[in-house]
């Protein structure tokens, strides 16, 4: 009889401390977390503006890389077609070709 | 008694002050809850929407044929609209339509005139330096929207392969014509919703619910098309066009063994990023979807038809040569009038002979032409992923007579499209086989990589029949008109064609459709190409006009994948 009401205190006390402790926690990182709101739309904004950058990389790099425009550009530069296509014919490399080897 | 009257008195006004709460909260939380809910939400929860990326469209080495750009959608908060319509209209119409502004002025100030309304789209797609421009102006009441458009690299050298993006009913992104019309659902993916809490300054509240609906991004197209052939074709057809004065040309180029399409073009194009500024009848593709009498080159179907079933071999004789034929009061003459009596086979394709191919087409019969007209693929459509596909019908069997088969047998009163007719005349340079011509090899997204296979085929005529006309195709352009343009140490398997243009039920004497059809390196090809120029002026004979063409294109081909002449 003694002994159970020494114990309920103590759990009480136990209990109380925990529940006080946490919501504290909670409320410290709560009102951490709220305040970031503003630091989050920055780092969105700023996300948004480098994929904008990188979206308009990617069309700086597809117009620069059409054929029509390189031909363009080879043109303005002198480049012409060739003419004359000079095929060479193929040969068999030495170590390969059994009659070379044989002599 | 006057305590009564007291406790009476308070009694009566708590019993009206309870009914007049209750009331008041039956209105706020039964009568009015949605819309004060609604209210509630607007002001701690933001939504909006995730558009989803349209899916590329790319060449078979991955580099774009259509990609998107940033775009803007302006619209106006009407009630925030404190200058005069009629100036802003003016304002915004110079820098909207900057060569035609009448043609939008109307429109802006018949919306910004809505009573009805509080937010109206003024204008979709516009560019970054149109968005700059109305931003300078301050008007207020005028907001940007994120969009996207497209953008063509390569500009409208692939316009009637590709299609363009206009809008539907509800103002949403849609795909006509070509891969973006076929391909629509998978182009398009699906927008997103993002939900969360925020706080008073409209700033995320990180410790807030927030639901999250992903987009979806559309799928990717790689497609079979190597733009370096695209770039070739287009080149050369361009010069073309303007070297024989024709009135438009194409050229489809494709893979005999697969069917996979490496190029395809047509002129005169539009460009699709600017396609509302052109003529709708320029839209189709002409490979796909307008039909032509073929003319000579169709005699080399004919002639493998005869040769598969056994009715006459490459050496038969042709006994009714000597001279015209007269066929149901008809008189049908060579191309030149010239005749040679006794021709084999071999020399009636050399010789694009009208006369011989009669006779070899009476040898076949009406009943074996149908059956491989059927088989070949005309009639039908050739399955081609591409949105704007017809197909011109055969004649009924019944109504097929004895001058029928004799005009059919040199490719005049049938028609086909372009692409029908190479699909037919590749039985021959793909051993026999008949193929179904694709363009899409893979589509991708972010999950999965989907390997689209190309339709092996079915057996149409013998490989050896194929061999030997293979031969006869290799001897017309050795031996035939076309042999003065021809590049040296190939071999190469082709047959001219000039077919007369029908016009309200006779041929019209001055126009033709000139083509040349022809696979190459003859024994092994790498690929096979088709060219059409409608009425060229310079000359109406296809192997003066289209065979260059043709032989043009192929020795750039040649250079690309090279191939060393033998």
């Amino acid at each position: 009889m003694t002994n159970k009401t020494y114990k309920k205190p103590k759990l009480i006390v136990l209990i109380t401390c925990i529940v006080v402790g946490l919501s504290l926690v909670q409320l410290t990182i709560s009102h951490k977390l709220a305040t970031l709101g503003g630091r989050m739309s920055q780092l969105e904004e700023k996300q948004e503006y480098l994929v904008k950058e990188n979206k308009k990389m990617n069309e700086e790099i597809n117009q620069m890389g059409s054929l029509s425009l390189v031909s363009l550009k080879a043109q303005e530069m002198g480049l012409v077609k060739a003419k004359k296509v000079l095929h060479l014919t193929p040969q068999i490399p030495v170590a390969l070709d059994t009659l070379k080897v044989n002599q | 008694m006057f305590a009564n009257w007291r406790i009476n008195f308070l009694l009566v006004f708590f019993v009206l002050l309870g009914l007049l709460i209750t009331s008041r909260l039956f209105y706020w939380q039964i009568v009015s809850s949605e819309s004060l809910s609604a209210i509630a939400a607007s002001q701690h929860w933001v939504s909006f929407e995730v558009p989803a990326k349209r899916g590329e469209i790319l060449a078979s080495d991955g580099s774009p044929l259509v990609s998107n750009k940033e775009a803007f959608l302006l619209f106006a908060s009407l009630p925030q609209i404190n200058q005069d319509i009629k100036n802003i209209s003016e304002k915004l119409s110079s820098i909207l339509e900057p060569q035609d502004p009448a043609t939008i002025s109307g429109l802006i100030e018949e919306r910004l005139s809505r009573e009805d309304l509080v937010w109206v789209p003024l204008k979709h797609k516009l560019n970054r330096s149109q968005k700059e421009e109305i931003e300078v102006l301050k008007i207020a009441g005028l907001g940007f929207e994120e969009e996207q458009r497209r953008t063509y690299p390569e500009g409208s050298s692939s316009a009637h392969l590709l299609g363009f993006v206009g809008s539907d009913i509800n103002g949403k992104d849609k795909g006509y014509f070509g891969l973006e019309g076929y391909y629509d659902l998978e182009l398009r993916g699906r927008s997103g919703l993002l939900r969360r809490e925020k706080d008073a300054s409209g700033k995320p509240i990180l410790v807030g619910d927030v639901y999250k609906e992903e987009e979806k991004d559309g799928r990717t197209l790689i497609t079979t098309i190597d733009r370096s052939v695209q770039f070739i074709l287009n080149d050369n057809l361009k010069k073309g066009l303007k070297r024989y004065g024709a009135l438009s040309g194409s050229v489809v180029i494709m893979e005999p063994q697969t069917g996979a399409i490496l190029g395809m073009a047509s002129l005169p194009a539009y460009n699709p990023e600017m396609f509302f500024d052109f003529n709708k009848e320029l839209f189709p593709n002409p490979i796909i979807a307008s039909s032509y009498e073929p003319g000579s080159t169709f005699k080399v179907l004919i002639m493998a038809a005869a040769i598969n079933e056994g009715v006459v071999e490459p050496d038969t004789k042709c006994t009714k040569c000597s001279g015209p034929r007269v066929i149901s009061d008809y008189t049908i003459k060579t191309w030149n009038d010239e005749y040679f009596p006794d021709s084999t086979m071999l020399e009636v394709i050399q010789h694009s002979d009208n006369v011989g191919m009669i006779f070899t087409a009476e040898k076949l019969g009406i009943d074996n032409l149908l059956s491989y007209l059927k088989k070949y693929g005309f009639g039908q459509k050739t399955g081609i992923d591409l949105e704007d596909e017809t197909t011109p019908d055969i004649r009924q069997e019944e109504d097929w007579g004895i001058v029928d088969l004799a005009t059919a047998s040199f490719g005049q009163g049938i028609a086909m499209t372009p692409l029908q007719m190479i699909r037919a005349v590749n039985t021959i340079a793909n051993e026999g086989k008949l193929v179904k011509p694709y363009l899409v090899s893979k589509v991708i997204d972010k999950d999965e990589e989907v390997e689209i296979r190309p339709d092996i085929g079915r057996q149409i005529i013998k490989t050896k029949t194929a061999f030997v006309l293979t031969e006869m195709m290799v001897n017309a352009v050795d031996k035939g008109e076309a042999q003065w343009i021809k590049p040296e140490g190939y071999r190469i398997a082709g047959k001219t064609g000039t077919a007369q243009i029908p016009v309200a039920g006779h041929y019209d004497e001055e126009k033709t459709i000139a083509s040349f059809i022809g696979f190459a390196p003859a024994d092994d090809p790498k690929f096979i190409m088709l060219v059409t120029l409608r009425e060229p002026t310079s000359s109406p004979w296809g192997a003066e006009t289209a065979a260059p063409l043709w032989f043009d294109i192929a020795k750039e081909l040649f250079t690309y994948y090279g191939i060393q002449p033998q």
